[in-house]
């Protein structure tokens, strides 16, 4: 495998906020459709990693470079989006006053111009309902997405990146919330989608990484620590220190 | 389940239910165009009327305050700017005609400045088809620049309400400062003619008032027919969370832009209707004050309904004339209480407290009809 035909080649990547250095000179890349897992304790840099490619957060130092091509240092938020890289956000950040239907509405009209949008012909009826179908939220279609359930809202938000068909998925803790059947049916979305999609999953829980992981990266203070599949993770003498809290006193204050 | 809420509630987007929201909103319309164009003419004497003529103005810029406050979330404490020079572009045409009827070459105020010829940004405006685009274009194309320099640097919340207000502040100290080409503090006034039209005469102000009528409706319609497009619905996604929309693929500074852009040039027409029918613009009109009730008008009719907006300017306008009749010398007092109250009893407008019973009411009907899906919806409510 080659880093020149990876999806996403992180080199080096750097972020301090106030001097606290939380992204350590951090590489990785993940291949085009593959399904890879960061874990890692609280502080690792699983988010930071996600916001820095998604735009959220600007480098320090390092380079991130984009399906092969596309330098994405100076881009900005919604640019990076319409190249193909779509996020899930940690705790779900969906329109609260809009319906499910209308917020992948929103979604699926990334691509088309202003004024086709005020025009009003622009929705994919169909295409959005598919989206809606794939998450199971058919039946919520016409329901505000400010009452719905956790669970649901994260589904919702998936939807959303689901209508736009990025080539990359960043999903922070996409199953937070969500029951163990809505576990289930999600792990089993995203091993639908592996293949035809990249996807970035952060995850705190074990059971779901052991159940649906593939490759799995273990992120800690701020730079990758190991990376192989679970099994291998799960022997590893460093990951079981620093999951077991030895490595807490070095961690610093905020961690 | 699936059916039964699908055809329950039916799809948003269907040809079927567009029509049934076009009905919707067609409703209010064919109200305000009876009530307004023909019931008020026949009850109201020429002067009443022209105050209504002048309340409908101020509906206008409402409206365009409700798009870019209710619906995307930002808060213009300085649409006078807008109103300003919408204002004053035709009144420099109507100054310059005025002018030419006595026989001058430049406008009255600037011979008793002396100035002796015509300032080269007057010029265009000897024309009437470019004075009237210019009604449009100028505060739509600088709002246009305006909102992108600032949305793009990404300020916003009370941060953008000042910048604003500072505008409104700098253009009326502007116009003040600079007597000799803007005629001060009396701002322009004393105009004769439009359209070849005697502007004193009552068949003109009537003419007037329907044109007023209809700019209103058109701009209620347009403002409808807006927030009911996927733009409209990106509009409120702004509002809901900005950040996320940028994060789902959307130039947000550049949407916004367009919003604020709307946004005064629906306010740059109601200057013009405003100047030809009052008969005056000045400062006084376009600075900080007038700004703010602009905004007040929205809060009090309901943000968000964009028939608020209309019923709120018109309420408050009534209120304030009859105040200051009765009350010569003390109806502010009852003016500004009547804003307080009106925001301290009802946070939503009188629109959207009457839009919240209604939607307690249709919660509760749908709850016995769809006990499973819409229990979550009305409880959490």
């Amino acid at each position: 495998m080659q880093a020149h035909d990876a999806i996403l080649d992180v080199q080096e990547l750097t972020v301090s906020f106030d001097g606290f250095t939380v992204l350590n000179k951090l590489s990785l890349y993940v291949m085009p459709g593959e399904l890879r897992f960061l874990i890692g304790p609280n502080g690792a840099g699983k988010t930071t990693l996600m916001d820095v490619v998604s735009g959220k957060v600007r480098a320090d130092a390092g380079s991130i470079t984009f399906d092969g091509s596309h330098a994405l240092n100076r881009a900005a938020e919604d640019e990076r989006v319409r190249m193909g890289i779509g996020r899930k956000f940690q705790t779900p950040s969906v329109f609260s006053s809009l319906t499910c239907f209308e917020n992948v509405e929103v979604a699926a009209g990334y691509r088309k111009g202003l004024a086709r949008l005020m025009l009003g012909r622009a929705t994919d009826v169909e295409r959005v309902m598919w989206a809606l179908e794939r998450v199971g939220l058919t039946a919520r279609a016409h329901m505000v997405s400010s009452d719905l359930s956790h669970g649901e809202r994260q589904w919702l938000e998936i939807a959303m990146l689901l209508v736009q068909d990025p080539k990359l998925l960043l999903l922070d803790e996409p199953v937070a919330g969500m029951t163990r059947e809505e576990r289930e049916r999600t792990g089993e979305l995203f091993q639908a989608l592996e293949g035809s999609h990249s996807l970035i999953v952060t995850e705190h829980d074990m059971d779901f990484v052991r159940q649906f992981s593939r490759v799995v990266t273990v992120l800690h203070m701020g730079s990758v620590l190991c990376e192989g599949r679970i099994e291998e993770i799960q022997r590893d003498e460093r990951v079981q220190a620093v999951y077991l809290g030895h490595a807490r006193e070095t961690a610093g204050p905020g961690a | 389940m699936e059916q039964t809420i699908g055809t329950q509630r039916g799809l948003a987007p269907t040809p079927a239910s567009r029509l049934i929201g076009l009905a919707q909103g067609l409703l209010p319309v064919v109200v305000l165009a009876v009530v307004l164009g023909v019931i008020a003419p026949m009850v109201l004497s020429d002067f009443r009327l022209s105050l209504l003529g002048k309340f409908m103005c101020f509906a206008m810029i409402a409206i365009g305050l409700d798009l870019i406050w209710g619906y995307t979330g930002m808060l213009s404490l300085g649409h006078g700017v807008w109103f300003g020079l919408g204002g004053y572009a035709l009144a420099m045409h109507m100054k310059i005609v005025a002018a030419q009827e006595l026989g001058d070459p430049i406008p009255d105020f600037m011979t008793w400045s002396g100035i002796h010829a015509l300032p080269f940004f007057w010029k265009p405006f000897v024309s009437l088809p470019v004075s009237l685009a210019a009604v449009v274009l100028v505060p739509g194309i600088l709002a246009f620049c305006f909102g992108l320099l600032v949305f793009r640097s990404r300020v916003k919340g009370a941060y953008f309400s000042i910048i604003t207000q500072a505008l409104a502040l700098s253009l009326s100290i502007m116009i003040v400062g600079k007597q000799e080409w803007t005629g001060g503090t009396n701002g322009l006034t004393s105009y004769t003619s439009l359209f070849g039209m005697n502007l004193m005469s009552p068949a003109t102000q009537h003419t007037l008032y329907y044109a007023t009528v209809i700019a209103l409706l058109v701009i209620y319609l347009a403002a409808k027919w807006i927030v009911s497009s996927p733009f409209g619905r990106v509009m409120i996604a702004i509002r809901d969370d900005e950040d996320r929309v940028r994060f789902t693929g959307y130039n947000v500074g550049v949407v916004k832009a367009i919003v604020f852009a709307i946004s005064a040039m629906f306010a740059g027409v109601a200057g013009a209707l405003f100047a030809t029918q009052v008969g005056i613009i000045s400062p006084a009109d376009i600075a900080i004050v007038p700004s703010i009730e602009f905004v007040l008008l929205v809060a009090v009719g309901g943000r968000g309904t964009l028939l608020g907006p209309i019923i709120g300017a018109l309420l408050v306008g009534g209120a304030r004339s009859a105040l200051s009749e009765n009350f010569p010398a003390s109806w502010q007092f009852f003016y500004g209480a009547l804003f307080v109250g009106a925001v301290l009893l009802f946070p939503a407008g009188l629109v959207g407290v009457v839009q919240q019973q209604w939607k307690r009411w249709r919660g509760k009907s749908s709850k016995i009809a769809t006990p499973a899906s819409m229990a979550v919806s009305t409880e959490e409510v």
